[in-house]
């Protein structure tokens, strides 16, 4: 064949048409689909809202929503600044009668019932023994030692439930004098609860809001489930990952989150109400479940029952899926989080539980 | 006393053979073009018209792979010393692609049947010639991924001047087949 | 020598050598030009304007932050916290992240990177610790 004019037309248009067919094959798998994210210090952590497929007028106007409802509630539901909450807990110290505050009510309802369910292992109403500890105040650098034993035992000896809430038609009243009400295991995922379901009152349908390493997702990515990558934060790189689809949360409690160190100990933020000291048989709970709230509760709730109760307490509060890391490593798991979980790390130890049902 | 000297041992002239004097003359041809090229600024660095592989090329087709094989090792080693950049990353460069796109040359010069024409053989070796100059680089001076995004424009001079220079070679060659036959 | 091997000068060898090499061209675009593609770090903080960082631009960013100034370490698309004027420095101990959408943060520093994942499908929607 020799180099004419005709060929190498000929030969152009076969390089036109296969670069055009190449090109078409790569083009479909980046179709662009809106995703608005946004990343906010709030309720002293930091917040990160996805919003996938919708206008992006629309997305901005959602978050700029519920960044106030943030604000709102964080400021609220604070146990101890100026707000409803710090009124209600020294009128439910009193033991007098008083009126139903709405901004708090729902927390106190749910918190019931979730302290019921949990036996007591979650329980807002040991603020005074929080206080004590320091674990009350949004900075914990000024604390300097653990507190002293007997102040702790004193506290104990007749530790405030949430059952010690009385309602009476329109007005409520505490029955032990020490109930102060501290919901910081709980506010976050309340929280999230609320500002999801204003995302979906504005007609959105796949988000997540991830609040501080605690998220709950709705609906998903773009035809596939939503990928969670779990990190144990004093390590570099995600050691599993989970896919969550359709409205379910992901909260996780490890002893890493809040603490201070004295005389080379590490005091965390989860105390056992039976004890008043932190619990400390757990290094971190991973819980997945439906409403943020629960999921919260729950993984404070199994973090201090450790890894010989954490079965029987998730049973009783109808969670589902649970992943334990106990003290020395151990990874305890139900047998429908083993099938959720994929580690990306080998893991030294697993071990699967009795089904959860 | 009598000294006799052996006339024919008298080095006046070494005993060249005619592969010898190809060898030399297209060396000198390669080189020569290879100083020329190195004058030209280049917009992207390892982004040359890479006239003096065509005289790789020429030489393979026309006298075969063992040749070739001399005269672009000597213009390597013997531009490198004219240019100071002997046994420097540059070096290293070039006598990586060299050798590479050598190698690429004797597979596909030996494939049976001899499939490719000038213009396959001259894509085949300016492909090779900057995939080698890459890792190399890649290797031994920038050991950072990102270095590879410069590879796909670099692909794209080679497939262009590979072609371009595929095409010169056959009308060289055409010339000098009709030269050799008259 | 036997220049009579070449007669035809453009083979279809030739031609099938050139689509293919072509089509190795277009693919090594989409491949090298998406995931390596210029990935950056937006980082923020109440001190000063969102800054955004090349994460395969090695060096150290110092950025001012609530309590003083915490020092950014980006290397090989990968940034870390290498210093932080916080007391638990929890910052530092998180290590390097790569991941497309991974954030990071120094609370008490109000400092926040977020990576992005725009240019690269990222591994994970979201992290949680």
């Amino acid at each position: 064949m020799t180099l004419n004019f005709s060929n190498s037309l000929r030969f152009i248009s076969i390089i036109l048409l296969s670069s055009l067919l190449a090109l078409n094959g790569c083009s479909t798998e980046s179709k662009p689909v809106p995703k608005f994210q946004e990343t906010v210090f709030t309720m002293g952590t930091l917040v990160e809202v996805t919003i996938i497929g919708e206008d992006e007028q629309l997305a901005e106007q959602a978050y700029t929503t519920i960044l106030d409802d943030f604000n709102f509630m964080h400021n609220t539901w604070h146990p101890w600044q100026r707000n409803a909450l710090r009124r209600i807990n020294s009128l439910l110290a009193t033991g007098a009668d008083f009126s139903l505050a709405p901004s708090i009510l729902p927390l106190i309802t749910k918190s019931q019932t979730l302290s019921k369910q949990s036996g007591g292992l979650f329980n807002p109403a040991i603020g005074k023994l929080v206080k004590l500890w320091g674990f009350h105040q949004d900075d914990l650098d000024n604390i300097i030692e653990p507190p002293e034993d007997e102040e702790i035992q004193a506290l104990l000896k007749d530790l405030p439930q949430m059952s010690d809430i009385k309602f009476n038609n329109l007005t409520m009243s505490g029955s032990n004098e020490n109930i102060q009400l501290d919901f910081g295991g709980f506010a976050k995922g309340a929280a999230v609860d609320a500002t999801i379901e204003h995302l979906k009152e504005f007609g959105i349908r796949n988000a997540v809001i991830n609040a501080g390493g605690d998220l709950r997702a709705i609906g998903s990515h773009n035809n596939r489930p939503w990928r969670i990558g779990i990190r144990n934060p004093t390590a570099s790189g995600v050691f599993a990952a989970v896919e969550v689809t359709g409205d379910e949360s992901v909260f996780t409690s490890g002893d890493y989150e809040r603490y201070f160190e004295a005389d080379g100990k590490r005091y965390h933020h989860i105390i056992d109400p039976r004890t008043g000291y932190p619990a400390n048989k757990t290094r971190s709970v991973t819980v997945i479940h439906s409403d943020a709230a629960t999921a919260d509760a729950a993984a404070t709730a199994l973090f201090i029952a450790g890894p010989e109760q954490w079965h029987d307490i998730a049973t009783a509060m109808g969670i589902k899926y649970v992943m334990l890391i106990a003290k020395n490593g151990d990874v305890h798991m139900n047998p429908a989080m083993s099938k959720r979980i994929q580690f990306v790390t080998k893991q030294a130890s697993i071990k699967i539980s009795q089904p959860l049902q | 006393m009598r000294l006799s000297f052996d006339m024919q041992a008298t080095p006046t002239q070494i005993a060249m053979s005619h592969d010898d004097q190809l060898i030399a003359g297209f060396a000198a041809l390669a080189i020569s073009i290879h100083l020329l090229e190195s004058a030209l600024p280049s917009p992207i660095p390892g982004i040359k018209p890479g006239l003096a592989n065509l005289v790789t090329l020429y030489v393979l087709i026309r006298h075969g792979w063992a040749l070739a094989l001399n005269v672009s090792l000597i213009r390597v080693i013997a531009a490198s010393l004219l240019l100071g950049s002997f046994l420097s990353p540059t070096f290293a460069m070039s006598l990586s692609g060299a050798i590479v796109s050598l190698g690429i040359l004797w597979l596909a010069w030996h494939c049976p049947g001899k499939p490719f024409g000038p213009v396959g053989l001259a894509i085949l070796a300016a492909m090779a010639h900057i995939s080698a100059q890459v890792v190399t680089a890649y290797l031994l001076f920038i050991p950072h991924t990102s270095l590879f995004t410069l590879l796909p424009i670099l692909l794209t001079g080679a497939l262009i001047s590979g072609t371009l220079g595929g095409i010169l070679v056959s009308k060289i060659i055409e010339r000098t087949d009709k030269l050799a036959s008259t | 020598m036997n220049h009579s091997d070449i007669h035809t000068f453009f083979t279809t060898a030739d031609k099938i050598l050139f689509l293919l090499c072509f089509a190795l061209i277009v693919f090594s675009y989409f491949h090298f030009w998406q995931s390596t593609a210029a990935r950056y770090a937006i980082v923020k903080s109440p001190q000063q304007e969102p800054l955004f960082i090349e994460l395969n631009d090695p060096g150290i960013h110092r950025i001012q932050g609530s309590l003083g100034i915490s020092k950014l370490e980006t290397k090989n698309g990968q940034i870390r916290f290498a210093a932080s004027a916080c007391k638990n420095k929890l910052c530092i101990q998180s290590g390097w992240h790569q991941h497309g959408g991974a954030v990071t943060a120094c609370l008490p520093n109000r400092i926040s990177v977020q990576l992005t994942g725009q240019d690269a499908t990222p591994d994970y929607d979201a992290i949680i610790f």
